[in-house]
């Protein structure tokens, strides 16, 4: 029975680590955005050449790509390990989400809301990201981990709509604190899993 | 009774070397064949009987890459992952019963 109780420990430990590993990987991409905003900001005000904000987001873009791919890659098989339902293309899973978000988060947005351009365009960054990662959540994820990084820009809508200056950067603070939150929540799943 | 017989069934995973294998390329994009032979401490041949085994099964796919040298990789495969997953929960429940 000692025997039994051992492997049935191994069992759990070696569960614990797979939970523990696919929270991180899940945390990685959020850290990721936290750290490319951060970074923007910060030498927005060093460096001031031409094109500097496109070029900066679209390098920013390409990454946030290859980050995903690579994590995706390794929670997909995570997530057909614990039992979850992804079907034989989950890469649609992201490309559906992120593609609404884009149209309505900078298209409809800004072409349909009577509001000044700063807020316009607040609003339109709230929307895409609230809308592109509840997509992601409620087709891929559903962890509740994630909640908070498309719930709190969901909410800022509301508060960027009454304002009047510095939008942009409030939104921008606002994605911030959603996604410190939905990493700080995954480590914290992680931490819990491998102790449990 | 019914997880016991499924358990007996998957002849690939009911092996310590191949499930140890998998639980390893579980949570990893790749692993290169030398990574494996050093976590698990075997020899190579027996390495490659076994990873041989679990390709035919359909579980990883080996292939080569360019790591300093050639090298020889493994990366698990959906089913595999899918497999070793059904698997270990079956040996808990299984565990679980006996208690």
């Amino acid at each position: 029975m000692e025997e039994v109780k051992e492997l049935k420990n191994i069992l759990e430990r070696v569960e614990s680590k797979l939970i523990a590993a696919g929270s991180i990987y899940a945390a990685i991409n959020f850290a990721y955005w936290l750290f490319v905003m951060s970074l923007f900001y910060v030498i927005s005000e060093v460096v001031n050449l031409p094109g500097m904000v496109i070029v900066y987001w679209s390098g920013a873009i390409l990454g946030g790509f290859i980050v995903a791919g690579r994590v995706f890659k390794r929670l997909i098989n995570l997530y057909i390990a614990s039992g979850r339902k992804v079907g034989s293309f989950p890469i649609w899973r992201l490309i559906v989400p992120w593609s609404t978000g884009v149209i309505i988060g900078w298209w409809v947005i800004p072409v349909t809301l009577k509001a000044a351009p700063d807020v316009k365009f607040a609003v339109g960054l709230l929307s895409f990201i609230a809308i592109s990662l509840f997509g992601q959540w409620a087709l891929l994820t559903k962890d509740m981990e994630s909640i908070p990084a498309f719930l709190i820009p969901a909410l800022a809508i509301i508060v960027v709509l009454t304002m009047n200056t510095g939008t942009s950067s409030w939104a921008g603070f606002a994605i911030a604190t959603g996604f410190s939150l939905t990493v700080l929540w995954y480590l914290h799943s992680a931490f819990r899993a491998i102790e449990r | 009774m019914d997880a016991l017989r499924e358990l007996a069934k998957n002849s690939v995973l009911g092996n310590p070397i191949r499930l140890g294998i998998m639980l390893y390329l579980l949570p990893r994009e790749k692993a290169l064949f030398r990574d494996i032979l050093e976590v698990l401490e075997i020899t190579p041949g027996n390495l490659d009987s076994h990873l041989k085994a679990l390709e035919k099964a359909g579980y990883v796919k080996i292939y080569k890459v360019f790591a300093d040298r050639p090298r020889t990789a493994v990366k698990i495969t959906e089913r595999g992952a899918e497999e070793t997953g059904k698997y270990l929960r079956m040996l808990k429940s299984i565990l679980s019963d006996a208690l």
